[in-house]
């Protein structure tokens, strides 16, 4: 199963949000939707749900309309959506049934997924009653009760403690499993890295970048060495190695911690073998890959 | 269509099942069945106020008042004969005294009697009460008519005229008004006018529900999984129905409770014409009724639905609010004209404006008669834009999910509804 998004063009009343969006989404893997606030993650996931149209472009599933293609989505909005004073069983049940699932078929999902969060002690307590994080399970529920083909989770593990993280992360992971189509939007961008094997980042209405994770930090500077060792002075030790040809600076912001740019990343072997040759004993040697939070920084900064 | 039901059904689950929903009903209907079962509790009150047309007919009349009848031109013979024309009076019969008398002033004043009433000859009298309020002038009527009747009867006894003649006499000629146009303007007023606060409490108190329901849901986010969910054609148009209907099992069950005790007790009631005219209304109109308030409610419930998609919290309504409550008021105000004129231009014109014609054109087919296409062709109209405008708020439901923060004008609505036209 293949999502596509094709050239989405979308204004409100004076607000040109997005300017010719495209990205494709495969089953079996996530996709981290990023962007800062504002940037059109939102209306494009509502797009994708058919809440409005496009003012242009399209939505495919394997080639066929949304509409047309029968599959299933699951939504976890970002501002939680259920009644706060409502029976929390008989709400996801509701939910259910307005995507097509009978009563009873409804009321046996929401009591496995009740069980599979951990919820079951509060199925027939009010949502209100209930702590942040265990409306989020309740609302993981609700999201997940009509087996969805895509699943789309809007910042899912804000108000999580690192358990019920942890659990939303098993989930996700089955989900991923299962072959279903994830698409993940966070600016929590440790669990983008975690979970999301491609990225699309929105900025100003564009895409400005997207693709394999993997890929994407290759194509960034390869050149830092980071090296630990348990020398307080190791910038001092470095300077006596004769690695003045291979390395264009040395830094140390911590004791027993350098960082060396090379002047040309392919010498990383050349100055392993320095490193092992000397009388240093490595803890670590790390070539340096950019984090995803700080390819976010500078693509998403950008005016 | 299946979610439409979902949506209906939960809706109006809700209602059956929220305690200020329930809560209301009973207090409502216990309030009724107290009112017209424990009728002797009321029956001073009500006698007075309605005016009973048999008082001697029942036990239930006590003599709970007292009367000062000073009598200088000899009608009355004893005080008996006096109370058995007054049934609701403890009468005390002098023959001097005036209305000057300081004694008989504050006899009144501290409640010794509730009235005193001067026979100066057999054609000047006075009435003196404390001042009692909206009964007083009933009082005075009562009194006038027994003495004056006693004083006719004198008078007949007086020129030797049989017993048949005299009572002849006295029997009141029955005047039966017939309006061709339409029944009898007494009751049609009572009951059209009973049906239209009806309408008016109704459309408002429900209409204000249906607002309440889409704000709250729109202020709880619940919406943003609902919009996903579900149409948003069948989520505006199941809350309308659901509350729609609940209003209409509330009202119907009100409405039960009375006519179950009104008819128990309707031995008590009949007596007294101005309920008993209520309870006449024919059945066609009671169908009318019906049918008006369900597209009444309709209509006004699609606006209110439209406006709660406009606000961010519950308590933003009230501002918001005010040009439906306009509409109400001058389909409201506008049926008072239509029961004086029902076939004045203006308001003929009016009853064909689906917005009013709930109220509009239900008085007139009350008052008055309106061709059954005038009535066809008004009610398709309403039907067809109460749809219209749900479909309306539908899309300003949809929209609204956008617009939190500010509230959108006219203007960009207008825009934003225009742009989303080809979904």
């Amino acid at each position: 199963m293949r999502l596509s998004v094709k050239d989405i063009e979308k204004s409100f009343a004076s607000k040109h949000v997005l300017k010719g969006v495209s990205f494709e989404s495969e089953s079996g893997a996530a996709l981290g939707l990023l962007g800062r606030n504002g940037a059109g993650k939102t209306t494009i996931i509502r797009i994708i749900m058919g809440v409005f149209p496009p003012d242009l472009g399209k939505i495919e599933i394997d080639g066929q309309k949304v509409s047309q293609s029968g599959k299933k989505f699951g939504y976890l909005p970002e501002e939680r959506g259920l009644y706060p004073k409502q029976i929390v069983l008989n709400q996801i049940i509701y939910v259910g049934m307005l995507r097509g699932m009978n009563r009873h078929d409804a009321k046996e999902s929401a009591l496995r997924w009740l069980n599979r969060v951990g919820m079951t002690e509060y199925a027939d307590k009010k949502l209100n009653t209930l702590s942040k994080g265990n409306q989020q399970k309740i609302q993981l529920a609700a999201t997940l009760i009509n087996d969805p083909d895509i699943i789309i989770l809007d910042e899912p593990f804000s108000g999580l403690d690192p358990v019920n993280a942890q659990m939303l992360k098993d989930i996700v992971g089955e989900l991923i499993d299962s072959n279903k189509i994830v698409l993940f939007s966070s600016h929590q961008m440790g669990y983008v890295e975690q979970f999301c094997d491609n990225i699309a980042m929105l900025n100003q209405g564009k895409i400005v970048l997207s693709g394999n994770l993997k890929e994407i930090k290759r194509g960034y500077d390869r050149s830092k060495v980071l090296i630990c060792a348990d020398i307080p002075d190791i910038k001092g030790k470095l300077a006596q190695l004769e690695i003045g040809g291979l390395a264009e600076s040395i830094e140390s912001k911590e004791p027993g911690e350098a960082v060396i740019k090379l002047k040309d990343a392919a010498d990383k072997d050349k100055l392993l073998h320095k490193l092992i040759d000397s009388d240093i004993t490595l803890d670590k040697y790390e070539i340096l890959e950019p984090t995803l939070e700080e390819i976010f920084v500078e693509k998403a900064g950008e005016k | 269509m299946k979610q439409l039901k979902t949506v209906f059904l939960y809706e109006y689950g809700n209602y059956m099942k929220n305690k200020v929903f329930l809560v209301f009903t009973i207090v409502v209907t216990a309030l009724i069945i107290l009112f017209l079962s424990v009728p002797p509790l009321f029956s001073d009150s009500i006698s007075s106020i309605f005016g009973s047309s048999g008082s001697n007919t029942t036990a239930a009349v006590e003599r709970t008042k007292s009367l000062l009848i000073v009598d200088k031109a000899g009608i009355f013979t004893s005080e008996e004969e006096a109370e058995k024309m007054l049934p609701e009076y403890n009468v005390k019969l002098q023959t001097s005294g005036s209305a000057e008398d300081a004694a008989i002033k504050d006899s009144i004043n501290n409640g010794e009697y509730n009235g005193a009433f001067f026979i100066n000859s057999g054609t000047d009298y006075t009435y003196m009460s404390k001042s009692n309020g909206i009964t007083t002038g009933f009082d005075s009527d009562e009194i006038y008519a027994a003495v004056k009747a006693k004083y006719q009867l004198s008078l007949y006894n007086e020129a030797g005229l049989s017993q048949e003649q005299i009572s002849a006499l006295m029997t009141a000629p029955q005047l039966t008004v017939i309006e061709s146009g339409g029944s009898d303007f007494g009751d049609t007023y009572i009951y059209t006018y009973v049906l239209l606060m009806v309408l008016y409490i109704s459309i408002i108190l429900y209409g204000q529900l249906v607002a309440t329901a889409i704000a709250t849901e729109k202020s709880s986010r619940a919406m943003e999984l609902l919009i996903t969910s579900a149409k948003p054609n069948n989520l505006i148009f199941g809350k309308i129905l659901g509350t729609g209907t609940a209003g209409l099992t509330q009202i119907g069950i009100w409405l039960a409770a009375v006519l179950v005790f009104y008819n128990i007790n309707s031995s008590f009631w009949s007596q007294y014409e101005f309920i008993s005219r209520i309870f006449s209304m024919p059945v066609d109109i009671v169908i009318y009724a019906v049918i008006f308030y369900v597209l009444g409610f309709f209509i006004f419930a699609a606006l209110y639905g439209a406006l709660g998609s406009l606000v961010n919290r519950v308590e933003e309504i009230n501002t918001v609010a005010l040009p439906v409550i306009v509409l109400v008021l001058v389909g409201f105000f506008g049926a008072f004209t239509a029961m004086a004129s029902p076939n004045n231009l203006v308001v003929i014109v009016l009853s064909y404006i689906p917005v009013f014609t709930p109220f509009i054109m239900f008085v007139r087919i009350c008052v008055t008669d309106v061709p059954m296409y005038g009535i066809i062709i008004s009610i398709a109209l309403t039907a067809i834009s109460a749809v219209g405008i749900g479909m309306l708020a539908s899309k300003i439901y949809r929209l609204g999910t956008l617009m939190y923060g500010q509230r959108p004008s006219v203007k960009e609505l207008a825009k934003m509804l225009k742009k989303s036209k080809s979904y």
